[in-house]
C-alpha cells in the first residue's frame, strides 16, 4: 500500500511539473544561426529569471514528446513553424525568425510571430527622409502582382509628407529589372520589400544594377542589402529579434498567455553604405525615423 | 680541324662557351619575354572579355540585342577587336559584330558570362548555395598585331643585346688574349724557323709569368742547340776532311793499282810479243839463217868467179841483214849506246877493209836512252842506209859519227868527206826517201846537207 502511495505521489509530482508550462524552442535546422538564436533566447530568459523549464529540440524529437497544453512552443525559422503548427494545435505558438509570408495558416491556437520582415512603412519613412528636398523625390516599390499581403500593407501606408510614391506591379512572366527601367528615370529611391519574385536571385541583382545605373538609391530590408549595393537598410538584428522573442516569453510566463497576437516586429537598425552614398552623392540624413542609425 | 691557328683555337675556346652562355641566356630571356608577351596578350584578352562580360551581363540577362550590339560596337572601337560574338545560354548566336577591316593574325578568347545572385536574407535557415548561372558566352577575336610588334621588338632587343654582348665579349677576349697569343705566336714562329735550322732565331720575350719563363727557357734551349750544332758541324768537317783524305789515298792507291795492273798487262803483252818475236827470230835464224849459211858454204866449194863472188856478197849481205833484223828483234829494252856499239862492231870490219877512218863519238846520255825493238830497227836501217851510201857512192876516207843530247831530243850526226852532189837530193832515190820516212815514224826528222868542208852531212834528230 505504501508502495502504491509513493508511486502515485511521484506520478503526480511529475505531471504537476509538466502542467506548469515549459518552453520548447524548436529549431528548423541544426545550423549555427538557429543554435545561436536558441541559446541566446535561453540565456536571456535565464538572465531575466525565467523559472520554467526551457527545452531546445528539433522538430523530430518534439514530436516524440507529450506536451502539456500550457507549454509554449517557440519555432525558430520557417521549417519548424510548418512542422509544428498542425501537430500541437492546443499549445501556444510563438514563431520567431520567420518571414511574414511563411507564417502557417492560422488555427485556433494562440500564436504570435516575431518576424524578420520590416514593415513597408519603416522603409518608406526612411526613403522619405532621404529624398526629401531632392529633385528626384519619387519613391517607388516593385511588388509581385499576386502579392496581396504587400499590396494591402502598401495601401495602408501613411504618407503624411506627401512624397510621390509609385507601386510597380510585376507579373510573374516579366523581369522586374525591365519593369522598373522606365520608373527609375525620375525616381528618388527604390524600396526593397520581401517579395521572392522581385528581390531574390538574379532579379535582385539586376534590380540593384538598374538602380545604381540610374543613380537611384535602394532601401533594403536586411543588412545584406548593404553589401549588395543598397544605400541603406532597415533591419532587425539577431539580438533585437531575440530580445523581442524573450520579451514575449516573459510576458507569457507572467500573464499565462501571449501578450500580443499576430505579427510582431522587433526593434530595428538603420544602416547606411557610405560608399554608395558617396557614389550617388547622397547626404545621409542626421535625423532618422526611429530605431538606431549607423 | 678548321682551327689550326693558335689564335683561332684560343678564340674558339673562349668564345664558344661565351657564345653558348649568351645563347642560353638569350633564349631564356627571349622565352621569358615571349611568355610575358603571351601572358599579357592572354591577360588583355581576358580583361577585355571580362569587361565585355560585365557590360553585357544585363543585356544577356534581358536578351536585349540592341544593348548587346552597342556593347559590341563599343568594345570593337575601344579595344581594336577583330570581332565579338555574344551567344546566350541556349547556344543561340545573338550578336556577331566584326571590325571594318581585319588586321593579320587573330587571338581568340571566349569567356563565359555568369551571374551570381546575392544573398539578401540575414536569417535564412538554409542559405541558398551561391552558384553562378550561365548567361551566355562572349567570343572575341583580338588583333595580334600589337603582340607581333612586341614580339618583333623583343626579338630585336634581345638579339641586339646578345649581339652586342657577344661583340664585347669577343673584343675583351681579343684584348686579353692578345698578349698571350702574341707570346705563343712568337714561340711558334721561332719554332718554325728553328725547324728550318735557323739557329739565329730567338723568341721575343713579350709574355708574362710562366709564359715569359717558357720563352726564356726556349731561347736558352736554342742557344744550346746552336752550340751543339756548331760543335757538330766542326766534327762533321773534321770527319769529312778525314774521309776525303782517305778517299784520296784510296784513289791514289787505286790509280797505282790500275797502273800496276796496266803495267802487268803491258808486261804480259810484251812477254807475249817477246816470245812471239823469239819464236820468229828463232825460225828465221834456224830457217833462213841456216839456209843462207848452207848456201855460203856450198858457194865456197865452188870455183872462184865473179858470179860466185857476187852471189857470195849478196848472200853475205842477206845474212848480215838477217842478223841485223834478228839483232833488232832480240833487243829487249836495249839502250841506244848498246845499239850503236853493235852497229859499230858490224860496220867497222867493212870500213877497215875499205880503209875508211871512223871517228866515233857517243854521248854518255845514250846509255840512259832506252830503245824499243821497232825503234832500234828503224834506227839501224837509217844508219845502215847512210853507211851503205857512203861506202858505195862517196868514196870517202873518213867518217865522223856523233850521238849527243840536243835540246829537242837526241841528235845523230854522220858526216863524211867524200863526194856529194846536193842536186842529187832534188831527185832522191828510194834509199833517202825510206830514211826520211823511218825518221818520221820515229817522231823525228832527217836532214841531209853538204858542209862547207865538203862531203855530206846527215843529221837525224829523234825525240827522247
Amino acid at each position: 500500500m505504501r508502495h502504491f502511495l509513493a508511486l502515485f505521489l511521484l506520478l503526480v509530482a511529475t505531471l504537476s511539473q509538466a502542467d506548469t508550462g515549459s518552453v520548447y524552442i524548436v529549431l528548423s535546422d541544426n545550423n549555427e544561426l538557429y543554435q545561436q538564436a536558441a541559446k541566446a533566447v535561453q540565456a536571456e530568459l535565464k538572465t531575466q529569471g525565467f523559472s520554467k523549464p526551457i527545452h531546445i529540440s528539433s522538430t523530430q524529437s518534439l514530436h516524440k514528446k507529450v506536451l502539456h497544453p500550457k507549454d509554449l512552443i517557440v519555432p525558430l525559422g520557417e521549417q519548424a513553424a510548418l512542422n509544428i503548427h498542425s501537430s500541437f494545435e492546443r499549445n501556444s505558438h510563438l514563431y520567431s525568425f520567420i518571414d511574414r509570408t511563411q507564417i502557417p495558416p492560422h488555427t485556433d491556437s494562440e500564436w504570435a510571430a516575431v518576424v524578420i520582415d520590416q514593415p513597408v512603412q519603416r522603409l518608406f519613412d526612411l526613403a522619405s527622409t532621404i529624398v526629401a528636398g531632392r529633385y528626384r523625390d519619387k519613391v517607388i516599390v516593385a511588388i509581385s502582382e499576386e502579392n496581396q499581403l504587400l499590396r494591402d500593407e502598401i495601401s495602408k501606408l501613411n504618407n503624411q509628407s506627401g512624397i510621390p510614391f509609385e507601386v510597380l506591379l510585376v507579373d510573374e512572366n516579366s523581369q522586374p529589372a525591365k519593369v522598373i527601367d522606365k520608373a527609375l528615370f525620375n525616381a528618388g529611391a527604390l524600396l526593397a520589400v520581401r517579395d521572392e519574385h522581385i528581390w531574390s536571385g538574379e532579379n535582385a541583382k539586376w534590380m540593384l544594377y538598374q538602380s545604381y545605373k540610374f543613380n537611384v538609391p535602394v532601401i533594403g530590408y536586411s543588412k545584406r542589402f548593404l553589401k549588395a549595393g543598397a544605400l541603406a537598410s532597415v533591419y532587425a538584428t539577431l539580438p533585437q529579434t531575440t530580445d523581442k522573442t524573450v520579451q514575449l516569453i516573459m510576458q507569457w510566463e507572467q500573464q499565462g498567455k501571449l501578450p500580443e497576437h499576430g505579427i510582431v516586429y522587433p526593434n530595428f537598425e538603420i544602416e547606411f553604405n557610405k560608399n554608395i552614398a558617396r557614389a550617388l552623392k547622397i547626404t545621409i540624413p542626421e535625423i532618422l525615423p526611429e530605431g538606431n542609425k549607423n | 680541324m678548321f682551327a689550326t691557328k693558335l689564335k683561332t683555337q684560343l678564340l674558339l675556346i673562349t668564345v664558344m662557351p661565351l657564345l653558348l652562355t649568351i645563347a642560353v641566356i638569350t633564349l631564356f630571356i627571349l622565352f621569358e619575354v615571349l611568355d610575358n608577351i603571351e601572358s599579357e596578350v592572354v591577360k588583355r584578352g581576358e580583361s577585355i572579355a571580362n569587361q565585355a562580360s560585365i557590360m553585357s551581363e544585363f543585356p544577356l540577362y534581358t536578351g536585349d540585342v540592341d544593348a548587346l550590339k552597342n556593347v559590341a560596337d563599343l568594345m570593337i572601337k575601344t579595344h581594336d577587336l577583330a570581332y565579338i560574338r555574344f551567344i546566350d545560354s541556349t547556344g543561340q548566336l545573338l550578336i556577331h559584330e566584326k571590325a571594318f577591316r581585319q588586321k593579320g593574325d587573330l587571338r581568340e578568347f571566349n569567356f563565359p558570362v555568369r551571374t551570381q545572385a546575392p544573398n539578401l536574407d540575414d536569417f535564412r535557415a538554409t542559405p541558398p548555395i551561391n552558384t553562378a548561372d550561365d548567361l551566355g558566352i562572349i567570343e572575341i577575336g583580338l588583333n595580334n598585331n600589337s603582340a607581333e610588334a612586341q614580339r618583333f621588338q623583343a626579338y630585336t632587343k634581345v638579339l641586339g643585346i646578345a649581339f652586342i654582348a657577344l661583340l664585347l665579349g669577343c673584343l675583351f677576349v681579343y684584348l686579353f688574349s692578345r698578349k698571350l697569343t702574341n707570346a705563343i705566336s712568337s714561340l711558334i714562329s721561332s719554332a718554325h724557323r728553328l725547324e728550318q735550322r735557323d739557329f739565329s732565331v730567338r723568341s721575343h720575350e713579350n709574355g708574362s709569368g710562366e709564359l715569359l719563363k717558357f720563352q726564356r727557357t726556349f731561347n736558352k734551349m736554342i742557344d744550346s742547340l746552336q752550340q751543339n750544332d756548331a760543335d757538330l758541324q766542326e766534327k762533321v768537317s773534321a770527319a769529312t776532311a778525314s774521309l776525303n783524305y782517305t778517299v784520296s789515298q784510296l784513289s791514289e792507291k787505286n790509280t797505282a793499282l790500275a797502273q800496276q795492273r796496266q803495267e802487268t798487262i803491258d808486261l804480259e803483252r810484251s812477254k807475249a810479243i817477246l816470245e812471239e818475236r823469239e819464236r820468229i827470230m828463232r825460225d828465221m835464224h834456224d830457217g833462213i839463217g841456216g839456209q843462207l849459211v848452207a848456201s855460203l858454204a856450198l858457194l865456197e866449194r865452188e870455183q872462184d868467179s865473179q858470179i860466185k863472188q857476187n852471189i857470195y856478197t849478196v848472200l853475205t849481205e842477206c845474212l848480215n841483214d838477217l842478223r841485223l833484223i834478228i839483232h833488232s828483234l832480240s833487243m829487249q829494252n836495249s839502250v841506244l849506246s848498246s845499239l850503236l856499239a853493235d852497229f859499230k862492231y858490224r860496220t867497222s870490219r867493212k870500213l877497215e877493209q875499205l880503209d875508211i877512218e871512223l871517228d866515233w863519238h857517243v854521248d854518255d846520255k845514250a846509255e840512259q836512252l832506252n830503245i824499243k825493238p821497232q825503234t832500234g830497227l828503224h834506227l839501224l836501217r837509217i844508219l845502215q842506209e847512210a853507211f851503205t851510201n857512203i861506202l858505195k857512192h862517196a868514196k870517202a876516207s873518213s867518217i865522223e859519227f856523233s850521238a849527243k843530247q840536243s835540246p829537242h831530243g837526241f841528235q845523230i850526226l854522220i858526216q863524211d868527206n867524200g863526194q856529194f852532189t846536193p842536186d842529187s837530193l832534188k831527185s832522191p832515190g828510194h834509199g833517202i826517201s825510206n830514211m826520211k820516212t823511218r825518221a818520221k815514224q820515229l817522231g823525228g826528222s832527217l836532214n841531209i846537207e853538204q858542209p862547207a868542208s865538203g862531203g855530206c852531212r846527215i843529221i837525224l834528230s829523234i825525240p827522247d
